[in-house]
């Protein structure tokens, strides 16, 4: 079974074809989608410049992801929920469409690159954790991190001017 | 009478050098409308920790004094951000946005949201560690968060009429 065929498959479905045809459905989704969207990325910026040492100086790393995390992981499931809904009415044309595919490459990147920083950074932070300047490695993550989310946010936003 | 001057307004800038040399700007649109949802981003992010803090659901070890001096810098200036990106885009565009329902409520509830938060900062003391927010300045926490999702909101809906 290819991926495009999945992707029919899946806009054929009952709840895909409800949100395609209702004239109401996808701009509420999208809503929701961009409030949670702005929220995740708004928070990671905090947690970002952090860990480059540029802002947030006083507050110790892990006191300050410690607490935005279970609202940024929280936002971030609302967006995936949403998004899924969005993509799911016409699967087809996202699947084929090359910013969706690149957004969803960032989403993959930025998703190693915090897998990365926690399984093998986030073991010294005790060491770390008021030091300023970061380490070289945390300043890494907190750039990277900052760059591939800013693309998702400019390339989600730039899928709806390349569908169709 | 509005709707009149809306319109009036919109043509006199699509006709305007400015309007037609921005609307000759290529990927102009995209990248502006991109701008204007990094700028929304620091908005939000900034007052959530600000809103969320007075509410006591993150950060209540904190005081909201301190929490409020360090975010509402980012929170005025990412304002600015979205102000600026907004304004090329009405230039671009005008009789997309001027003359829409949702973008005259839109702008209302930006009015409002800021008049919101110029009030917290007014309530909330800068440096007096035990005080702890009580039912007026938790309302008005509410109503900030509220009225960014309301003006999203509003904005998304502009592209849909």
């Amino acid at each position: 079974v290819s991926l495009y065929a999945l992707a029919r498959w899946i806009e054929a479905q009952p709840l895909p074809s409800a949100i395609r045809d209702s004239a109401t459905a996808f701009p509420w989704i999208e809503c929701v989608h961009v409030m949670s969207a702005t929220f995740v990325y708004g928070m990671l910026i905090i947690l970002d410049l952090r860990l480059l040492g540029l802002a947030s100086k006083d507050q110790p790393v892990s006191q300050l992801s410690g607490r935005m995390v279970p609202w940024v992981w929280g936002a971030f499931c609302v967006s995936v929920i949403t998004g899924s809904l969005l993509f799911s009415q016409t699967a087809s044309k996202y699947y084929l469409n090359t910013m969706f595919r690149t957004k969803m490459l960032l989403l993959v990147l930025a998703g190693l690159n915090m897998a990365l920083f926690h399984l093998i950074t986030w073991r010294s932070v005790a060491a770390w954790d008021r030091r300023l300047p970061p380490p070289a490695a945390v300043r890494l993550a907190g750039f990277t991190s900052l760059a591939f989310w800013t693309g998702v946010i400019v390339v989600g936003r730039w899928i709806g001017f390349t569908l169709e | 009478m509005l709707d009149a001057y809306a319109q009036a307004l919109s043509h006199l800038i699509e006709t305007s050098r400015l309007g037609v040399f921005l609307q000759n700007l290529k990927n102009e649109v995209p990248i502006t409308q991109s701008l204007h949802l990094i700028g929304i981003s620091i908005v939000v992010g900034s007052s959530a920790m600000i809103d969320l803090r007075l509410l006591g659901l993150m950060n209540r070890t904190e005081p909201a004094g301190e929490v409020m001096a360090r975010f509402m810098p980012a929170l005025w200036g990412g304002l600015g951000f979205v102000a600026l990106s907004g304004l090329v885009m009405i230039l671009t565009e005008p009789s997309r946005a001027l003359p829409a329902g949702e973008f005259q409520r839109k702008m209302l509830a930006l009015l409002a949201a800021v008049a919101v938060n110029i009030l917290l900062r007014r309530l909330v003391p800068r440096h007096d560690a035990a005080w702890q927010p009580r039912a007026v300045p938790k309302a008005l926490a509410v109503a900030s968060l509220v009225l960014w999702g309301f003006i999203i909101t509003e904005g998304r809906w502009i592209a849909y009429r």
